[in-house]
């Protein structure tokens, strides 16, 4: 149930982080002048696709059944 | 063919909107300090994941969320590392153009959003450097103030690098 909606919130936020990504690399090619902002645009775009990855990889190594037994008895309590 | 990386090959200070013939004379943006302000804070905010674990990592349950932190950590540097380059985006933006025949000023609002001002050089009047504050006079920053004849009455260019150079190269055009 939990990785289900952390699944859901990831995939909301992954679909805005790309929107955010094109309008970023968008507005660096299209509206700068000179070089230099390009080069800057590539190395936004390769730090953020590494980022990414590993965003990904850590979500999957979450073992929500532990994290489950931590916080479901938190809840009871209220 | 067409090739990809011939958008980093150096492409000069071509802008959106020039004339035909217009000749670019400079180019300024924001006086670096206020990058390296942005870098600044940028860089004690990447500390805070390690100050976080450092309290929490004793804990009796952080065994049990660890990867859960560890997940969120990256999560924080992807939008840390977004909100660095949004902000330097925002920089390199904001320009003030010097051509031959006018003077260009881009303001990059956000994303989508920007006001641009031009001033013809021939309907200026006078202009005045204004520099405010000890931190403006040790670092050589501050603000340009353009009177103009028309309608346009005032045109203000704030925090540029070496205001009086930059009111001089002006006026020798």
């Amino acid at each position: 149930m939990l990785n289900t909606i952390f699944l859901i919130l990831g995939v909301i936020a992954g679909v805005l982080y790309l929107w955010f990504l094109f309008t970023l690399i968008y507005h660096l090619i299209r509206f700068s002048i000179g070089n230099a902002p390009k080069i800057i645009a590539l190395v936004f775009f390769l730090g953020s696709f590494c980022l990414v990855i590993l965003v990904i990889a850590l979500f999957f190594k979450i073992n929500w059944q532990n994290l489950s037994d931590l916080i479901v008895p938190i809840f009871k309590v209220f | 063919m067409l090739n990809i990386f011939s958008l980093f090959s150096p492409s000069g200070l071509s802008f959106k909107g020039q004339l035909p013939q217009e000749e670019v004379v400079l180019l300024k943006r924001r006086h670096w300090f206020f990058l390296a302000l942005n870098i600044f804070v940028t860089f004690l905010f990447t500390f805070l994941p390690f100050v976080v674990y450092g309290l929490i990592s004793r804990t009796s349950w952080f065994q049990v969320a660890s990867d859960l932190f560890w997940f969120l950590t990256a999560l924080y540097y992807l939008i840390l590392w977004f909100l660095f380059f949004y902000n330097l985006t925002m920089y390199l933006l904001n320009i003030f153009i010097l051509t031959k025949q006018r003077i260009v000023k881009r303001e990059q609002l956000g994303f989508f959003n920007f006001k641009e001002a031009t001033l013809e050089l021939s309907k200026i009047q006078d202009i005045s450097v204004l520099q405010k504050g000890i931190l403006a006079n040790l670092l050589n920053y501050g603000d340009l103030e353009i009177q103009t004849a028309g309608n346009q009455n005032k045109f203000l260019f704030q925090q540029l690098p070496n205001p009086t150079a930059l009111k001089q190269a002006i006026l020798n055009q």
